[in-house]
């Protein structure tokens, strides 16, 4: 190749460039190449109507499972293991290691107690966004779901669609739900998540007062069950599984209040 | 268009265009048959791409068989196939093809340790491209083609001397 150093960059790189051109008569085999893309498109097609396959039979298999009470129970189940099992790995992960855990002070998950086990739960006046005044003993005649919580939690989050329904299920039968929101923002950041989640029960915003009455609110979110006689039945800190909740509230419902 | 009129559409822009866009791709890696199948590939995306589809479609052709024949060409180079690889193609004397075939090596190996952007610019150029039908290929604004070729050309010498001398 010939060298000119006066050559400016575009003639020089060109020259250098037809070296790429001396490829001759080369001519592709366009019919070979025809043949290859109609495979390759043809084997796309299949492709995607094994996807489309699998995805009408994994739909009409979710479709059995909730089309029977019997499976669709075991489903429920299966999916409340997996929360539970998530919660507390999570729990372990996040707060098992954590000085902050379980402190001396704070409120701790305990199982479904007998009546005769069961103290007292504080009382407590909270005001509504609307102004409206909560108090806790209002409630009494009522099995109350007590479940503080927070706008930047996520497991709070997911819980609180769970209590909307309970709220809408049970709370013609003797139930409420209570929502204390712990949020340091106050209505500025709750009021726009309870629009957005449609949220049917009174919700107020708690403070350290209430938190130290309850034995120190340290981890959310924190649900109590209350019985209907105003005492706490069970607590659960961390996220728990719907069908537990479910359980125990319909448990509470069918006490006597006299109990 | 229905799935008939869509695989004539198919077949009239792959006769049309199919010979050209395997060259261009043949011209950077040296391997012809390599270079159908990566021209199949190129139509393959174009038939996925409905937006490639239409008025703008010879320029994405090139622009994608450029990039597909660069892409390629890293591949090997960072094999260390790149100097096994067999041409395909018949040239008269032994002499003249050690010559070729050194010319082609070292203007791919540039090519290869360029920006993508410019190596692609430089090859569109070289495939006789007009500045119009570029700035169409590669999404760029007309009036800035002649500034961003002539940049590419600049690194293109530079990077060329740096690895040869000026010869």
């Amino acid at each position: 190749m010939e060298s000119n150093k006066g050559m400016n960059d575009g003639e020089w790189t060109d020259q250098r460039l037809a070296a790429l051109r001396s490829d001759g008569d080369w001519t592709p085999d366009a019919a070979r190449g025809l043949s290859r893309l109609k495979e390759k498109l043809d084997a796309d097609a299949r492709g995607r109507k094994y996807r489309t396959r699998a995805f009408v039979a994994v739909g009409m298999m979710c479709a059995a499972i909730l089309a029977f009470p019997v499976t669709r129970a075991f489903a429920q189940r299966c999916v409340d293991a997996c929360v539970d099992q998530t919660s507390r790995v999570s729990g372990l992960l996040f707060h098992g290691f954590s000085s902050r855990a379980t402190p001396a002070t704070s409120l701790v998950s305990s199982g479904f107690k007998a009546v005769g086990d069961r103290t007292a739960a504080p009382d407590f006046v909270l005001a509504e966004s609307s102004g409206k005044a909560v108090r806790l003993s209002d409630f009494r005649g009522k099995a109350v779901l007590l479940n503080f919580w927070a706008t930047w939690c996520a497991p709070c989050k997911l819980e609180i669609p769970w209590f909307v329904e309970f709220e809408h299920n049970y709370g013609n039968r003797s139930f409420a739900v209570v929502g204390v929101s712990m949020d340091e923002d106050g209505w500025k950041a709750v009021n726009p998540y309870l629009e957005a989640a449609k949220v049917n029960y009174p919700v107020v915003i708690g403070n350290d007062e209430v938190s130290r009455a309850f034995g120190g609110i340290e981890s959310l979110p924190a649900t109590l069950l209350i019985d209907r006689a105003g005492r706490i039945a069970s607590v659960h800190v961390g996220l728990c599984g719907k069908g537990d909740y479910e359980a125990e509230i319909k448990a509470l419902l069918e006490e006597s209040l006299w109990e | 268009m229905n799935a008939g009129e869509a695989q004539l559409d198919l077949e009239a822009v792959f006769a049309a265009q199919y010979a050209r866009v395997a060259r261009v791709i043949a011209r950077v890696i040296r391997d012809p048959a390599r270079a159908e199948e990566l021209g199949v590939e190129v139509f393959l995306k174009w038939s996925r791409k409905p937006q490639a589809q239409g008025a703008g479609s010879e320029g994405w052709l090139y622009r994608t068989a450029v990039r597909t024949g660069l892409d390629e060409l890293r591949r090997q180079t960072r094999r260390g196939r790149y100097e096994s690889l067999a041409s395909a193609h018949a040239v008269p004397t032994p002499e003249e093809i050690h010559a070729s075939q050194q010319d082609h090596d070292r203007v791919r190996a540039v090519l290869a340790g360029l920006q993508p952007r410019q190596a692609e610019m430089l090859l569109l150029r070289s495939e006789d491209l007009s500045y119009e039908e570029l700035a169409s290929a590669l999404d760029l604004n007309p009036a800035s083609v002649g500034t961003l070729l002539s940049r590419a050309q600049e690194a293109f010498r530079k990077e060329y001397i740096k690895k040869y001398g000026e010869q």
